[in-house]
């Protein structure tokens, strides 16, 4: 049951996530759909899988891993996606939690943001938007959960540049900062795709952002408007 | 602030291990020359001490003019308390009086309670009492002491070295060679040098008891001035429960966080993927039989879910409480996979229902203690009785304890004996800093926490008892 809309089938999809139950369904989840799955139960697993992968020479497309593990249940998860994403930079990671937490989010965006999510557990429950966001998280997009978004932005009030920003504009950013597309945008805010495109380069005035590669430019303003 | 364990043990006041020494070999037992080493080490340090006691007292008169100088006087009446600890180390290691040593001084906020503080340390002060007072009593006692020894072994080997003497010309116009007594009673014959060794040894024997008295007012000063106070006992006492109360709620919201997160919350997101996904299935008209078989596995996984929540409410507050502890007892008797008995006596609430924290903390020792005995016990049975005690009975039951006071001040207690048949060899393991401890420790914090006692007898074999004393009026200033 795969339609035109899919994202990319056949990822190879790594896995961390301790709880049993969870871990079986995703597998399970993602296999349906065509992807490939490996699991593991830890970070220090991950951390070892992951190596014996890149050394096989099949670096999986996408890390999937929650950030509280055993031994200590405090974010191993999120120590462990580190210390890979310093050693494979490219390699794109989904974290997976059932708590928002600014400070993780921060510490996950403060290096190279791209091919980087963050997603509440709870978003599963809608498959679709769910695989969709791994699918543009595999292909080096930034997707953050809109809680860690909301959150991110009460913390990040006091910047200027932030201020400059209209209401709206602001509204757009944050969709973006979930990894949207103008297109999407556009259809989530009962807009016209032209006044979403207005409404981003707006943006980019404002927040004084070179004129480059324009997706990297939007990860550039979601980070400004994150205060990351 | 620290206090050493031994402030929460059994204080030993003044007490001696070691058995009385009979009178023929009290002069050759170990404790008489360990009681005139230490009465030879305190004269090594009462002129040091002395001084600094006089240098302290002196040292605040003069400067307390100023501020400055009262909190460097303060500072130097601190040192006393390092003074007293020196002397409780020596009675401990030469006296056998074992003394619980006094918490430690404590800055407080603020710049004058600081000094009244400083000023007002009575520890300090009875320290310093302490330094003044054995002062004279030492060199007394040490020369009194000294003085008997050298004379009773000198008189008993007189015989030999008497002949050494220089002769002198007596009164009655002979040379005589011996110790002069009076104007002509010259110890030189026989008989007399044998009355002189009869002395000697009528002296040396009397030495040990001399000894014994010195060191007595040695222990009583010990005693009086350089233990805690029992409203320091008390004040440390609360402090330590106070902390075991904090500690055993957080670990207690920890495992609830724990189990919630890692049970309830995963199996729920579960449910909502396996739902999420069956509804793309119908909506897309995909595989119905697919959709079905989620469905069903979602049904299961909120059934084990909501079985969850249930004992998790449980065991934050089980319902049957509500209706007080006789029925939640019951309740957990008839719910337990092992036989227990419960006997709760009707006196417990024949007054009116027990304060809920008591009742709280009684149900949730119980029901620990009866998945211990069959987790780790391996019992066939648990016997469980509840019963009223007085106030007099509840001293007598705990007298020696320091708390003894506690369990049944001013009013009643109640006592829970919980009993099973297991293999016994039960522990209670203290906290060893990872964070986790026998749930045993626990149950005693938080007993202690509302100064009741926890009593576990657990030889290995069996059987386990373990006997709690919950005081049923609160003591004032907790509610």
């Amino acid at each position: 049951m795969s339609g035109p809309n899919d994202p990319p089938s056949n990822l190879r999809v790594l896995l961390a996530e301790d709880s049993a139950i969870l871990r079986d369904g995703l597998a399970a989840l993602l296999t349906r759909r065509g992807h490939t799955v490996t699991a593991v139960g830890d970070g220090v697993a991950l951390e070892q899988e992951v190596a014996r992968l890149v050394r096989e020479e099949s670096q999986p497309d996408v890390v999937v891993a929650d950030i509280r593990m055993p031994p200590t249940f405090t974010d191993e998860g999120l120590r462990a996606v580190l210390s890979l994403r310093s050693r494979h930079p490219d390699l794109p990671v989904l974290l997976f939690s059932q708590y928002v937490e600014t400070r993780y989010a921060s510490r996950l965006l403060a290096g190279d943001a791209r091919g980087v999510g963050y997603l509440l557990k709870d978003r599963v429950a809608d498959v679709r938007d769910f695989v969709d966001a791994l699918g543009r998280v595999s292909r080096g997009a930034t997707v953050l959960d809109p809680e860690v978004v909301s959150q991110l932005m009460g913390s990040a009030r006091q910047d200027d540049a932030m201020e400059r920003l209209s209401a709206r504009e602001r509204e757009v950013l944050g969709l973006m900062a979930q990894g949207r597309s103008n297109g999407a945008v556009a259809e989530l805010l009962h807009l016209s795709y032209g006044a979403v495109e207005k409404n981003v380069a707006a943006i980019f005035t404002k927040l004084d952002l070179p004129q480059d590669a324009a997706d990297h430019r939007r990860v550039l303003a979601v980070l400004r408007h994150l205060g990351v | 602030m620290t206090v050493e364990p031994r402030a929460a043990g059994p204080a030993a006041r003044g007490s001696t291990a070691r058995p009385h020494p009979r009178f023929l070999t009290a002069p050759f037992a170990s404790r008489t020359w360990r009681e005139q080493g230490y009465l030879a080490l305190m004269l090594l340090l009462a002129p040091f001490a002395f001084a600094y006691a006089v240098f302290t007292v002196s040292l605040t008169a003069v400067v307390a003019v100023t501020v400055v100088g009262l909190f460097v006087s303060g500072t130097v009446l601190l040192g006393a308390r390092g003074w007293g600890g020196t002397y409780r180390g020596l009675a401990r290691n030469l006296l056998d009086v074992d003394l619980p040593v006094p918490a430690s001084w404590t800055r407080p906020r603020g710049f004058w309670r600081t000094l009244g503080s400083l000023l007002g340390d009575a520890t300090a002060w009875r320290a310093l009492l302490f330094m003044f007072v054995t002062f004279p009593l030492t060199l007394l006692s040490f020369v009194t002491s000294v003085t008997f020894l050298v004379v009773g072994l000198g008189a008993i080997t007189y015989g030999i070295w008497y002949r050494f003497l220089p002769p002198q010309l007596g009164t009655d116009g002979e040379m005589h060679v011996g110790a002069q007594f009076g104007l002509s009673y010259y110890v030189d014959t026989p008989p007399r040098i044998a009355l002189a060794a009869l002395a000697g040894l009528l002296v040396f024997f009397c030495w040990p008891w001399l000894l014994r008295m010195f060191t007595l007012l040695f222990r009583v000063l010990t005693v009086a001035l350089l233990s805690p106070t029992r409203a320091s006992l008390r004040v440390a006492e609360l402090e330590r429960s106070r902390t075991g109360a904090v500690d055993d709620a957080d670990a207690r919201l920890r495992s609830i966080e724990r189990d919630l997160h890692d049970g309830t919350q995963a199996r729920l997101v579960a449910v909502a993927m396996q739902l999420g996904e069956a509804r793309e299935h119908l909506a897309d008209g995909g595989d119905v039989a697919q959709a079905a078989e989620l469905l069903d596995t979602a049904h299961t996984s909120t059934k084990d879910a909501l079985t969850e929540l249930r004992e998790l409410a449980r065991g934050i507050h089980p319902p049957a409480l509500d209706s007080g502890l006789t029925v939640a007892l019951e309740t957990l008797a008839a719910r337990s996979a092992l036989p227990v008995t419960v006997d709760v006596d009707r006196a417990v609430e024949a007054g009116g229902r027990l304060a809920p924290a008591l009742e709280s903390i009684a149900y949730f020792t119980v029901a620990e203690l009866v998945t211990n005995a069959a987790k780790h016990a391996r019992a066939t049975g648990v016997w469980v009785l509840v019963e009223p005690l007085d106030a007099a009975r509840a001293e007598s039951a705990h007298a020696g304890s320091p708390r003894a006071g506690s369990a049944g001040a001013g009013g009643n207690a109640v006592r829970i004996r919980v009993r099973d048949d297991g293999r016994g060899g039960a522990r209670v393991v203290l906290p060893d800093g990872s964070g986790l401890r026998s749930g045993l420790a626990g149950l005693a914090e938080r007993v202690r926490s509302v100064d009741g006692t926890f009593d576990l007898s657990s030889p290995a074999g069996g059987p386990t008892v373990v006997t709690v004393i919950l005081p049923t009026t609160t003591p004032s200033g907790r509610a």
